[in-house]
């Protein structure tokens, strides 16, 4: 068994007082593994990743970071925003150096250490540019580094892919697969799409519909080693993605 | 990652829509010449001796400049107007901005500021001159109300509307509350604080006039005055039309101003 480095123990979240969104969600995270938050639209999923983030405070339950309860945000977790929430008016290396300068690092420092991300996620060349002037993917490329700058271990990810188009989203998809053989992270990633979920997580947490609670998880156990072009291809890959459908379909009204 | 450098889209230059700058210019300079015409010709039509036709205005504003009337008339109005619109601007900034970010203190202020905007304030007026007497604390106090209900409102209005999801951002890289507020809050309330200054600049300039017009024969508001008991109606409107230049070479200077401190402001 791996190694646990975050673990959620019978969260709950009622909004409001009546409104349940999170009932009794116990999940183990294992270190350096990608886990993936699957399930239909309202299910509880983002709130879930938020609970984790320390941005939204359980009503019941704890998380726990190294057999640590987690109380607010913290440096061992970052975060990538669905709606990528830059600063429209700061440049790339602005963005990206944000996390950085909360922390109270030297100007020096955090564009040495933001210039270096801005180079591993693809953003060479438009350190200057402000958001407007980019593309979907590559502002989810300025949030991307923003989050890896921070050097935290576990990156949280809230559907970071779901506001581009297809072929980018593959893109991005593949990516950060090769990304993450470098960057060794334990990466917590909400999402609706089955394929993007089979296609990245080392496990997948199914929730059922509201009040969020985890109906299944799924360990894809697909082989990633080789030619990520080929992922899809396999025929574990295409039995997963059926199956997991056949299980959801009865919590899709 | 690879190269996303296809994905780059150049940024559209919205100006080359409207044609150049110079262009532009040329427009606005048209839609000045043909309201002098319209009024030149309305004038001449001899509807009333109370609207002289433009060229009359024009010469008398001219006369005026170098008679030294425009002179003596702005030193009076301009000291209240200028110690006005410091306080209508900074504390209208300094108010707008802490109900924005203390939600105790809106409870307090928001309905005084509201009836202020909404309240014919120019009938409270010449209660001011109970109050200060014929002074130019009467002239300031004017200014001041007219002035900062709207800077102030648009300031917490700018605060109010920051995006939630920045400021999550924000809190969940642990920006300090003070970092948050330079670097998030202030920075995309600008744009609505300074749309508030113009107004209030506006309502500044209304409130001198007013002031001047009903409390304090003095200034800018006395030679309008003046000049209507003399029937000097040329002189009349060259006083206004001086007003008015001055209000809009005031707020154009603003736009230039923020234009100059903040190039780099770019929105989605």
């Amino acid at each position: 068994m791996d190694d646990i480095i975050l673990k959620t123990e019978d969260v709950g979240v009622i909004y409001d007082g009546s409104i349940v969104a999170l009932e009794n969600v116990s999940l183990n995270v294992p270190t350096g593994k990608l886990t993936a938050i699957l399930g239909p639209s309202g299910c509880g999923k983002t709130t879930l990743l938020k609970v984790i983030a320390g941005l939204i405070e359980p009503s019941t339950g704890t998380v726990k970071i190294r057999d640590k309860e987690i109380i607010g945000p913290g440096p061992d977790r970052a975060l990538v925003f669905q709606d990528f929430a830059l600063l429209p008016w700061a440049t790339v290396l602005q963005n990206v150096a944000f996390g950085l300068r909360a922390q109270g690092v030297s100007k020096r420092e955090r564009e040495k250490t933001s210039l270096n991300y801005i180079k591993e996620v693809g953003l060479s060349g438009f350190e200057d540019k402000y958001p407007h002037q980019l593309s979907g993917g590559m502002r989810q490329r300025t949030g991307l580094a923003r989050a890896l700058t921070v050097n935290s271990d576990i990156l949280l990810m809230d559907e970071p892919f779901s506001a581009v188009d297809e072929q980018m989203r593959r893109k991005l998809q593949e990516d950060l697969l090769e990304l993450l053989k470098i960057e060794n992270k334990t990466v917590i990633f909400v999402t609706h799409s089955i394929e993007e979920a089979v296609y990245l997580a080392d496990q997948v947490v199914i929730l059922s519909g509201r009040p969020g609670s985890i109906a299944e998880i799924v360990y894809p156990e697909i082989d990633r080693l080789g030619e990520i072009d080929l992922i899809r291809r396999q025929p574990r890959y295409v039995e997963l993605v059926d199956e997991i459908w056949s299980s959801l379909k009865s919590y899709v009204e | 990652m690879s190269d996303p450098n296809n994905n780059f889209q150049t940024p559209t230059n919205n100006s080359v829509k409207f044609g150049t700058k110079s262009n532009l210019l040329l427009w606005r300079l048209l839609s000045f010449l043909i309201v002098f015409l319209i009024w030149e010709l309305a004038g001449r039509a001899d509807i009333s001796i109370a609207f002289p036709p433009f060229s009359k205005v024009a010469v008398a504003f001219v006369s005026m400049i170098f008679n030294g009337e425009f002179t003596a008339a702005y030193a009076d109005s301009l000291p209240p107007l200028l110690i006005g619109l410091c306080i209508t601007i900074i504390g209208g900034v300094i108010i707008g901005i802490s109900i924005g970010l203390v939600r105790s203190t809106e409870w307090f202020i928001m309905p005084l500021l509201i009836i202020f905007q909404t309240a014919p304030v120019s009938a409270l007026i010449p209660m001011l001159t109970y109050i200060y007497g014929i002074s130019d604390t009467a002239k300031v106090v004017a200014i001041v109300i007219l002035g900062m209900p709207l800077v102030a409102l648009n300031s917490y209005k700018g605060i109010q509307a920051t995006n939630p999801s920045l400021l999550e951002m924000a809190k969940s890289f642990r920006a300090s509350w003070f970092d948050t507020i330079l670097f998030v809050i202030l920075p995309s309330a600008q744009k609505m604080i300074f749309a508030g200054l113009r107004l209030g600049v506006s309502g500044a300039f209304i409130g001198i006039v007013l002031a001047e017009l009903l409390i304090t024969p003095t200034g800018i508001g006395d030679l309008i005055t003046y000049n209507r008991f003399v029937a000097h109606y040329d002189k009349m409107f060259a006083t206004i039309i001086s007003i008015l230049a001055v209000a809009g070479l005031t707020l154009g200077g603003m736009r230039k101003l923020e234009d100059l401190l903040f190039p780099s402001e770019k929105n989605e």
